[in-house]
C-alpha cells in the first residue's frame, strides 16, 4: 500500500488502540482525514487482511438505530501499520505530522 | 449552456440544495449509497454510521458520502457488470442449441417491436405534420404536433405488439405447463 499521509494518519488513530474497536466516523475524526479517503483505504486494508470487520450486537443498542459496522486489527494490521509509522517517522514528508509514539 | 451555468450557482439552486442536504439526510444518503453494489457492506455501514454522527454535521458529512459513492460505489458497481458480463459470455458458449434458439428469438422480437414502433411513430408523425402545415400554414406548429403524435403512435405500436407478444409466450407456456402436467 502506498504510504501517503492519510494513511499514517489511518496507522496512528487505528494503533493508539490496537486491540479495540474502531467505527468510521470516529476513526476519521480521530485521524482528520476525510471520509472518502478514509473507507476505500478501510477496504483496501480489510483485502490486505490487516483488517477485520463485524457488526454490532443488536440487542445492545438501547437506542433507534441501526447496528453500526466496527473494524478491529489483526496481528499481520499491527504488524504492518506498525512499520509503516516507524518507517515514517524517520521519513522526511512526515514530519508535520504530530507524532503520538514514540 | 450560459443558461445553465447561471441556473446552478443561483441562490435559489444553493437554497434547494441547503434543503434537501439539511432536512432529508438520511433520504439523501439512502439515495447515494444506491451506487454501491447490493451485497456491499458499505450500502448499510454508511446509513448505520449517519446515526453517530451530530446532526448538526449530517449536512455536511451526506455530501462527503458523494465522493465515496462516486469513486468507491461506482467503480466496484462497474467492476461487479464487469465481471457479471464476463460470466454470461462463459455461460453463452455453454449453453444448448436451444438456449441460443430461444435467445435468437428473442432478439428478433425485440429488433422487430423496436423498429415497428419507430416506423408506424415517425410514419404518423410526418403524416401529422404534413397535414397541419397544409391546413395551418405553420411549420413549427406542424413539427411539434406531428413529434407529439408520433410519439404516442410509437407507444400505441409498441404497447399492442408487446401485448400480443406476451398473450402469444402466455399461451405457450400454459400449453408446456398442460404438457408436462399430464400423467404419462
Amino acid at each position: 500500500m502506498r504510504k501517503t499521509h492519510a494513511l499514517v494518519q489511518v496507522a496512528m488513530a487505528l494503533l493508539e488502540d490496537p486491540t479495540g474497536k474502531h467505527w468510521g466516523y470516529e476513526l476519521s475524526k480521530q485521524a482528520g482525514v476525510r471520509s472518502g479517503v478514509m473507507y476505500p483505504m478501510l477496504t483496501r486494508m480489510l483485502d490486505e487482511g490487516w483488517l477485520t470487520d463485524g457488526w454490532e450486537d443488536e440487542a445492545t443498542i438501547r437506542e433507534k438505530r441501526p447496528a453500526r459496522r466496527y473494524y478491529e486489527l489483526t496481528d499481520e494490521g499491527r504488524l504492518q501499520l506498525g512499520a509503516i509509522l516507524q518507517e515514517a517517522q524517520s521519513d522526511a514528508r512526515f514530519r508535520s505530522l504530530t507524532w503520538r509514539f514514540a | 449552456m450560459a443558461e445553465l451555468f447561471e441556473a446552478v450557482a443561483s441562490w435559489q439552486t444553493l437554497l434547494l440544495v441547503l434543503l434537501v442536504f439539511g432536512f432529508a439526510p438520511g433520504f439523501v444518503l439512502r439515495l447515494l449509497v444506491l451506487a454501491y453494489p447490493r451485497s456491499d457492506p458499505r450500502r448499510r455501514e454508511l446509513i448505520s454510521e449517519l446515526y453517530a454522527v451530530p446532526r448538526i454535521q449530517r449536512p455536511l458529512w451526506v455530501t462527503e458520502q458523494l465522493e465515496v459513492a462516486l469513486f468507491e460505489g461506482l467503480a466496484h458497481r462497474v467492476s461487479a457488470t464487469i465481471r457479471s458480463i464476463a460470466r454470461q459470455r462463459r455461460a453463452r458458449t455453454q449453453t444448448d442449441k436451444r438456449g441460443v434458439r430461444l435467445k435468437a428469438g428473442v432478439g428478433v422480437v425485440a429488433r422487430v417491436w423496436v423498429v415497428a414502433g419507430v416506423v408506424a411513430g415517425a410514419g404518423v408523425g410526418v403524416g401529422i405534420v404534413g397535414w397541419v402545415w397544409a391546413v395551418v400554414g405553420d411549420m413549427s406548429e406542424a413539427m411539434t404536433r406531428g413529434t407529439a403524435v408520433g410519439l404516442g403512435a410509437m407507444v400505441v405500436v409498441q404497447v399492442v405488439l408487446l401485448a400480443g407478444v406476451l398473450r402469444i409466450a402466455r399461451r405457450r407456456l400454459s400449453a408446456r405447463a398442460r404438457r408436462h402436467s399430464r400423467p404419462c
